[in-house]
């Protein structure tokens, strides 16, 4: 089970609006390398790991992400707020607003809904985590293609943070992947 | 078939400070990667409250980030030791912070009303 706790991972605190920002940003919530694809793959992952390390990884890393999720949307949410319908159509967000209004919806940054396809869970340790690691590499190339569209020091911050810990988990996969490979991916094992 | 494969022991890793490995979202100096120059946002609390949180923010994320290398390392006794260090850090600044500001789970909710349900929640300006 979870238990929630009343606080983000990192402190967020947007001062001015973006809604073009955050138009793009939303992808991390519901597109293929986001945070909801991210914390449902990982966790639906764990229950087939051939071992206490992968299950323990998987989870915690899994876990981590669902906190990460709501980071992304609390930042959407702070650049969103107090918005006027003409700064929604000065942003083209018209067609998010007839089907979501102001709601958190998971969609991409073209506004494709969320596709569970990207659970991507295979049942093979080394399938699995190989995916898990590309995951993390995705996740990272798209905080910094974001990264590179805004300048406010308030957005940059968390979008950083989220962006290097896509590194550290990449790492920590890395290492359980070698251990698998070297078990499960060798001649008639 | 049994390759006896044992994870492999990495060099002893290097941290970071606590509040500057939350500030770059990551502890281990050795993993460390900056993006176009842009590295370090110093976290500047604007009232008590804040303060009381990042204190806890900062501890928790450096438990989390030696509970993430316990998974894979869990006989590394340096590694253990100061991860006990750190959740007993982020369990002191957890009770000095429910103490003024209210609970942070619903378990450590106190008296009346029931102010598990009082702001800010954490996507507003928390």
């Amino acid at each position: 089970m979870w238990i929630y706790s009343k606080k983000l991972q990192y402190p967020i605190a947007i001062k001015n609006k973006d809604l073009t920002m955050a138009k793009y940003i939303i992808t991390q919530f519901g597109g293929p390398n986001g945070e909801l694809a991210a914390s449902q793959r990982y966790l639906a992952q764990r229950y087939t790991m051939p071992d206490d390390q992968g299950k323990a990884l998987l989870t915690d890393i899994g876990t981590e992400k669902l906190a990460h999720m709501e980071m992304i949307c609390t930042i959407v949410y702070q650049l969103t707020s107090d918005v006027s319908i003409e700064e929604i159509k000065a942003a083209g967000l018209q067609s998010y607003y007839t089907d979501h209004g102001c709601g958190l919806f998971p969609v991409d940054a073209s506004g494709t809904p969320f596709n569970a396809i990207c659970f991507a869970s295979m049942g093979d340790p080394v399938a699995d985590i190989a995916e898990s690691m590309a995951a993390e590499q995705k996740a990272r190339a798209t905080y910094e293609n974001l990264m590179d569209q805004t300048e406010d020091p308030d957005v940059l911050a968390p979008l950083s943070f989220l962006r290097q810990r896509e590194i550290v988990h990449y790492q920590r996969f890395a290492e359980l992947f070698e251990v698998y490979k070297a078990k499960y991916y060798q001649p008639d094992c | 078939m049994n390759y006896n494969v044992n994870y492999f022991t990495p060099n002893q890793p290097i941290l970071f400070e606590p509040q500057e490995a939350l500030t770059l979202g990551n502890l281990f100096k050795n993993l460390y990667m900056s993006y176009k120059g842009f590295s370090n946002y110093y976290l500047q609390p604007s009232n008590e409250r804040q303060k009381a949180l990042l204190t806890l923010q900062i501890y928790e994320f450096v438990a989390h980030e030696l509970n993430l290398y316990l998974d894979l390392y869990s006989d590394d006794e340096a590694m253990l030791q100061l991860f006990k260090e750190y959740t007993m850090k982020a369990h002191d600044a957890r009770i000095q912070f429910i103490d003024k500001y209210g609970p942070i789970e619903v378990r450590e909710t106190n008296g009346m009303p029931f102010t598990w349900i009082e702001g800010p929640w954490p996507w507003e300006f928390q």
